[in-house]
């Protein structure tokens, strides 16, 4: 058995040498603690997709940063925290421009209690300056929660003591307030390889044969666009749309199961993908069906009815490039669709805008099938292409006023039959052929129950473009899915994946904390230092002191 | 707040016990490998404790604030069975009055330290995330420090036959030793809220230093030959 002094003398040798050795190597072995954080919370972040070889969007997903708020005076390499309301493009460009690692952008938890107009029109204009260019800014969206609003307040107090009243009130303030250090981890966003986007179709094959009729087109793109992809609901822009195609789709099927009205004319309807994307679907199905020369489908069409953006209001816009000549079948539609306006009690226009054939990218769906020479319009109620409204995270589902989207389909519905029967059918639309508010409720709701921006739908097997797909092929005949990619060499458009992270506030103390932390440690040691030295004399002391009592005692 | 703060918080706890260590003579004693012995009896005993209450006392549902009174009372006289094992562990401890008692109070108090605090330090004081209650785990390693001192020349005296008037005192001084960690929850029923964070530590620490005074006055009294 060793005696005490030797193993004294052993680990007096041989502890240092452990220590040199061993303490790094634990440190570094050790895995990163997962301590609860301040608050933890999802975010969405903004969009990263190239189109035609342009970036855009926000091109980083990590952050590993302290916070500041948008009104303090340098936010180089911080995480900037701003509330939706607060946000202009101005403030943006200079946010991006001072060099600041990631924005987090609040968003209040109702976003259609953005009453008035111009609130949602600055909104409109963030977004659009978020998404013009690309920047290295990590910008994520996230809605307000209590402790979330707490984390900004204070960080927005400590911002606010940068400019104290003393020299000392700032120094002590700075050593002692909080900071929060704002993480997101996993992995920096990556491409999306081999992304694919599918096209919904069917058709209603006219009475004879099928060939040698005259067909007309239903199209609308069924994707949405947001600031981040995770929001991008859609309701109006274009959820109304879809909601009107499958209305058409439903009462044209049970008018072309019964022989008594069977018309002489096929009908095609598509829901295309990637309408934010330049088209895409469109642009694939019109090569399908025009390049490849075994399809009849398109050799004689009517015209081509693209839906976009029919939710609210009492205008009814008719989009055309090319004004359709007397007498063609547009035009007759456009008158039949002018009537039924009127009994309804809204306005219908036509609005003309020649293509620019030197933009790579188009205004309008209709316009596709335009540069093909097919006739074709796009129904809306915007007043043009770029008003910001189209592609918005405030167009949510309760954007869309039922009642209007249900006028609207009706009017659609008694345009489309009158300009087909070539008479006036006030009361074929009854029973079951009636448009109700229910009955589009309960589309949109389906339309609206995921976001759709195109990265969330790619893919062969995605829940909603099934259930889209099952609802057209109980509805017409032939319905079939068709996938597409992106061209391998030059890709028209290409997305990134990391749409939405948790993102991890901490609570942290300045670095100067924990120096005047040692400080006090130092010196409370260096008290206790000094009692043991001084201990035998407070010891005799205190013996005196009670000798009297024992003296007596004794 | 990383590893720096763990550095802080570790030097805060361990500062004083290696510096009683090495300033009250111990070394010259070579008290090293006996402050081992007793805490290696610190941990058979607080293994026999853990199985009778594990045995005793069923694992009580709901948060700890709401168990009765009386439930955590007869549940801390169990640590009696610290006493004992003190009691015991001195015996086999050589050497004269003070000496006995620093090796056996400070090896035991180590020992706490060690099984006690050092794993909710590691784990936490890393994180990126400041707490208060980082450094409170440090301050009350010194707090429990001058406790266990505390307990071991309340035992030793004990042990050393005490005339008849004092023995009283002695025995009621150990058990409010032993009772102490009742202390918050009996201040939560007289004023109403429980203790937290550096009040609870005074809390902790006001008994501690009035029963070492009272301890060292009867240290003093009845056996001062033997310093």
């Amino acid at each position: 058995m060793w005696s005490d002094q030797d193993l004294v003398e052993v680990l007096r040798n041989s502890v240092p040498y452990y220590l040199v050795v061993a303490l790094p190597l634990l440190i570094m072995l050790s895995p990163v603690p997962v301590v609860d954080a301040a608050a933890e919370f999802t975010v969405y972040r903004l969009q990263q997709y190239d189109l035609h070889g342009v970036a855009h969007g926000s091109r980083s997903s990590l952050v590993n940063v302290e916070a500041r708020s948008l009104e303090a005076g340098s936010v180089g390499r911080r995480c900037v925290l701003a509330r939706l309301a607060d946000l202009t493009p101005t403030h943006y460009q200079r946010v991006v421009s001072q060099g600041a690692v990631s924005l987090l952008i609040l968003l209040p938890a109702n976003l259609t209690a953005l009453s008035s107009h111009h609130r949602q029109q600055l909104v409109q204009d963030v977004e659009a300056a978020m998404l013009e260019a690309e920047s290295q800014l990590a910008v994520y969206l996230a809605y307000e929660t209590p402790e979330l609003l707490d984390i900004y307040n204070s960080v927005r107090a400590s911002s606010d003591t940068h400019t104290a009243s003393s020299a000392a009130a700032a120094l002590v303030s700075s050593l002692s307030t909080d900071g929060y250090q704002m993480v997101v981890g996993g992995s920096q966003s990556k491409l999306i390889p081999d992304m694919t986007l599918t096209n919904i179709q069917g058709k209603l094959s006219g009475y004879g044969v099928e060939e040698q009729l005259p067909t007309i087109a239903i199209v609308a793109h069924y994707d949405a666009f947001a600031a981040a992809p995770e929001l991008a609901w859609g309701g109006d822009s274009n959820g109304s749309g879809v909601v009107v195609l499958l209305e058409l789709a439903r009462i044209l099927s049970r008018l072309y199961t019964s022989p008594r009205t069977h018309p002489r004319l096929n009908l095609a309807f598509l829901l295309s993908a990637g309408g934010y994307i330049n088209y895409q679907g469109s642009k694939r199905f019109l090569e399908d069906h025009l390049d490849a020369s075994d399809s009849p489908l398109l050799s004689e069409t009517h015209f081509t009815l693209c839906l976009d953006t029919i939710g609210t209001g009492d205008t009814l816009r008719l989009h055309v490039s090319k004004r359709p000549r007397e007498n063609s079948p547009g035009h007759r539609f456009y008158q039949a669709l002018e009537e039924a306006g009127a009994q309804a009690g809204i306005t219908v226009e036509m609005v003309h805008r020649k293509i620019n054939l030197q933009e790579d990218t188009q205004a309008w769906e209709h316009e596709k099938y335009s540069m093909r020479r097919l006739p074709a319009f796009s129904l809306s109620r915007l007043q043009g292409p770029k008003t910001g409204e189209r592609g918005s995270v405030v167009d949510t589902p309760e954007n869309v006023d039922l009642a209007a989207l249900t006028r609207n389909t009706a009017v659609v519905a008694n345009a489309l039959l009158t300009h087909i029967y070539n008479t006036s059918v006030h009361d074929i639309l009854h029973n079951g052929l009636a448009v109700t508010e229910k009955s589009v409720g309960s589309w949109l709701e389906l339309v609206t129950s995921q976001p759709r921006s195109p990265q969330l739908l790619a893919g062969k097997n995605n829940p909603l473009v099934n259930t889209l797909y099952q609802i057209l092929s109980r509805y017409t005949s032939e319905a079939r899915v068709t996938h597409f990619k992106a061209d391998k060499r030059d890709p028209e458009w290409a997305f990134y994946d990391v749409t939405h992270a948790t993102m991890a506030a901490y609570a942290v103390k300045p670095a100067a904390f924990d120096f005047l932390l040692t400080l006090g440690i130092v010196l409370y040691l260096g008290l206790i230092y000094v009692f043991l030295q001084y201990f035998p004399k407070l010891y005799s002391i205190m013996v005196k002191l009670s000798s009297p009592h024992k003296s007596k005692s004794y | 707040m990383t590893i720096f703060h763990f550095g802080n918080c570790i030097a805060l706890a361990y500062g004083p016990y290696f510096l009683t260590y090495k300033y009250s003579g111990m070394p010259e004693y070579g008290a090293f490998w006996k402050c081992a012995q007793v805490a290696g009896m610190y941990m058979l005993t607080q293994l026999c404790k853990m199985l009778l209450l594990a045995t005793f006392f069923p694992m009580a549902e709901g948060p700890p604030e709401d168990s009765s009174l009386t439930t955590e009372l007869v549940k801390t006289t169990v640590d009696f069975g610290d006493i004992m094992g003190l009691s015991l562990v001195m015996h086999r401890i050589p050497g004269s009055g003070h000496i006995k008692v620093l090796i056996t109070g400070l090896g035991w108090a180590a020992a706490d330290l060690v099984l006690t605090r050092a794993l909710p330090l590691w784990v936490g004081a890393r994180g990126l995330e400041f707490d208060w209650k980082y450094i409170q785990i440090s301050l009350d390693a010194n707090i429990s420090l001058v406790h266990h001192l505390n307990v071991a020349l309340l035992v030793w005296l004990w042990w050393m036959g005490l005339a008849a008037a004092v023995k009283p005192l002695v025995a009621s001084l150990l058990a409010v030793c032993v009772y102490r960690p009742l202390l918050p929850q009996i201040l939560a029923l007289l004023v109403g809220s429980r203790p937290a964070g550096f009040t609870l530590l005074a809390v902790n620490a006001t008994p501690t230093l009035c029963i070492s005074l009272l301890a060292a006055h009867v240290f003093i009294t009845h056996n001062p030959s033997r310093w």
